[in-house]
């Protein structure tokens, strides 16, 4: 983003028949709501700060004429911590806009009104929304805006983004602020404030409060003491457990039918496919192509949409309760041994059911430090798919005691990837964790519309930009599975059938050095659901026949170690693009990939090694 | 509680030296006065935007275990205990 210093507006917005607008405030001032209500729905994603910003950018008409506008992360200062604050601050700083909507609570104006005066300080073009009046009403605040409007000299309206009260007036306030183009009077005297004067600032924001809010009742909500429960460790913990348990439960079975459906509808499209290209007169390569190269691949993709969609409706509902800011706090000693924040437990959680959503689900944490240490460990999380694979090989070797086994893999999975955490905190990024500073934002039902918008934005994210680097790998393994020409799909003689051959000697230390097992483990890589499928297609056994066959090939100790490899290593291509998506960096993935690999290959070897010896 | 003793334990001991109470030793329930904070110069801006500066009121919510929960500017905001042991409070 390039930054052109305040005021470097050529022409006014009138002349360009559109205007840009800019939506600033604390988290959970309810700035999504009112974008969200402003755009009517209508939104995308866009880039600020290089990659690693998202910020939501909409549009609305009002009187024929454009407005453009553009929802910044939440930043409760002008004084930025994270990279998410800084890409606010910045944007406000360069002056690429025609005018600031501030979005403050009317139900914590002193804490909102202090950053009101930082940012006029910065910025001249500003109005003040005063959202979330009706609840303010409601708890017996009056607010006079006029009053307010004499101390800091700009405007501000009652606004209550959640019904819409008071939205055209806002926008008619914001076009003439933007079309005077100019600062407000009592500017220059807060400016000459002193920067840091917090007490001054203070003072003067309690004298205007005095002088336009009048409490009547002034009741405190009943759900504020509700955090004398929830944030008690004895109480709050079990709490958190059910309520995990609870989303967990409602992302994988509630999305369970649509995926499905998903999968069969695609299977079948792409039998249907095949089946008419074939009929067609096309080559049978071309028919496969379709069928197991590119509808499958496109399956492979949206069967993560309905899953993803649940979790980011979910915590998003979580959020706007308030509740995703208590978490932080009761598990903020837990997870900090691994210096971690405390709401990291949330994505590391999700990855046993899918590392995917899991990975996008870091997004819930502010700094880019601890999003960069959580995304690298939930690969490790075993998911829903390596499920599949442990229940074959427990089920063949270690029928006995097939829940100790899974248990055993499950911890694994999980101290791998704690330790990941800390270790890439403590050597690579070299920053300690940040101490915990955080606005607990009063209990309330959340805006479910505001939620669902949400969360259909965050999957069709999804879709577009993991969709089309998940296709071409997916054609990729096409290619080396049924190449050259006439071989069977997935055999020794395909080029996949050679690398397997060619690659299984890096196994054998690890007790699996069979081309079948290293065809398996390519696929896997593709998706941990195949390495079954592929198996029993590389020992050409049937339905069922698989236990058999690898109880001949394996011995529980190498079974054993092909499970810990297979826990370990990269969970699937969508894991991969989700972490490059979500950190911005192709390095970072491909590097993690590597160390996915490589992890799991030393933790196998130990394993394997270590059972030769005690004589396994 | 242990820790509670403790931390009673510790506000006797500076009470009597004449040292300041910590926001850390403030008692659960009790409104305190901030007398100073002893951080850094960003972290005590953040900490002066997000309502605890030197002349300040604050409630103690929720003093036992793990961060502080503080009630300041009429909402609520939990801290780190690390944090709460830089800032001097008065009762």
């Amino acid at each position: 983003m390039s930054c052109h210093g305040e005021g470097a507006r050529p022409t006014s917005p009138a002349a360009r028949g559109m205007m840009r607008c800019l939506l600033v405030g604390a988290p959970n001032c309810g700035k999504s709501t009112l974008f969200n209500r402003l755009t009517k729905g209508r939104q995308r994603v866009g880039n600020w700060h290089g990659k690693t910003v998202e910020c939501k950018e909409g549009e609305c008409k009002v009187g024929g004429r454009r407005i453009e506008i553009v929802d910044l992360p939440g930043t409760y200062s002008m004084t930025p911590f994270s990279a998410e604050e800084r890409a606010a601050v910045e944007a406000v700083q360069c002056g690429r806009f025609d005018v600031v909507v501030q979005v403050a609570d009317a139900c914590h104006l002193e804490r909102s009104l202090f950053f009101t005066l930082a940012l006029l300080r910065k910025c001249g073009r500003i109005v003040v929304a005063l959202n979330k009046d009706d609840e303010a009403e409601r708890r017996g605040i009056v607010i006079d805006a006029v009053a307010l409007e004499r101390a800091f000299g700009t405007k501000f309206v009652l606004v209550s983004a959640k019904d819409g009260d008071g939205i055209a007036r806002l926008l008619s306030e914001a076009e003439k602020i933007a079309e005077a183009g100019r600062n407000t009077p009592s500017r220059a005297r807060l400016a000459k404030g002193k920067e840091n004067g917090a007490k001054e600032d203070h003072e003067f924001v309690r004298r205007a409060l005095v002088a336009a809010v009048k409490r009547r009742g002034g009741k405190r909500t009943a759900g504020m003491d509700a955090d004398r429960a929830l944030l008690n460790p004895w109480l709050g913990i079990p709490v958190f457990i059910i309520v995990m348990w609870l989303v967990f439960q409602a992302t994988f079975t509630l999305s369970a039918p649509v995926t499905e459906a998903i999968d069969a509808a695609f299977s079948a499209a792409g039998d249907l496919a095949a089946g008419a290209l074939l009929q067609s007169g096309a080559p049978p390569w071309a028919g496969s192509l379709v069928q197991d190269g590119i509808v499958a691949g496109v399956g492979s993709v949206l069967v993560f949409a309905p899953a993803i969609f649940v979790l980011f409706f979910l915590l998003h509902a979580l959020e706007d309760t308030g509740y995703l800011a208590r978490i932080a706090v009761i598990l903020d000693g837990m997870m900090g041994k691994a210096g971690l924040p405390g709401r990291a437990a949330i994505p590391l959680i999700l990855g046993f059911g899918c590392n995917v959503p899991a990975i996008r689900a870091t997004r819930i944490l502010e700094a880019r430090e601890d999003r960069l240490s959580v995304m690298l460990a939930v690969p490790f999380m075993s998911c829903s798919a390596r499920f599949q694979v442990f229940l074959v090989f427990a089920g063949a070797f270690f029928a006995a005691n097939q829940g100790a086994a899974l248990l055993f893999l499950y911890l694994l999975g999980a101290a791998s990837g704690l330790l990941t955490a800390f270790a890439f905190r403590r050597f690579a990024l070299r920053t300690p964790r940040s101490e915990l500073a955080l606005e607990l934002p009063d209990y309330q039902v959340p805006t479910w519309g505001t939620v669902a918008s949400q969360a259909l934005l965050e999957t069709t994210e999804f879709a577009k930009r993991a969709g089309t680097i998940i296709l071409a790998c997916s054609i990729l393994v096409w290619f080396l599975a049924s190449m050259p020409y006439g071989v069977g799909y997935g055999s020794k003689e395909s080029y996949a059938g050679a690398l397997g051959g060619f690659i299984s000697p890096v196994f054998s230390p690890l007790g699996f050095g069979n081309w079948q097992s290293s065809i398996s483990l390519m696929f896997g890589g593709m998706a941990k659901e195949v390495v079954v499928g592929a198996m029993a297609t590389a020992y050409g056994a049937g339905e069922g026949e698989l236990s058999s066959a690898i109880s001949t090939h394996f011995t529980p100790l190498s079974a054993l170690s092909f499970m810990v490899f297979v826990l370990l290593y990269v969970p699937c291509i969508a894991t991969i693009v989700a972490l490059r998506r979500e950190s911005g960096s192709t390095a970072l993935a491909i590097g993690a990939a590597a160390y996915y690999v490589l992890f799991a290959w030393v933790a196998a070897f130990l394993l394997y090694n270590t059972g030769l010896m005690l004589g396994f | 509680m242990l820790s509670s003793e403790c931390r009673k334990n510790a506000r006797t001991a500076r009470k009597s030296a004449g040292e300041p109470m910590l926001l850390s030793d403030a008692r659960q329930g009790a409104t305190v006065t901030i007398r100073r904070v002893d951080a850094g110069c960003a972290l005590c801006v953040r900490l002066a935007e997000l309502g605890i500066y030197e002349g300040g009121k604050v409630r103690v919510i929720k003093n036992d275990h793990g961060p502080l929960v503080l009630e300041v500017l009429g909402g609520r905001l939990a801290i780190g205990r690390g944090q709460a042991k830089k800032i001097e409070v008065a009762a």
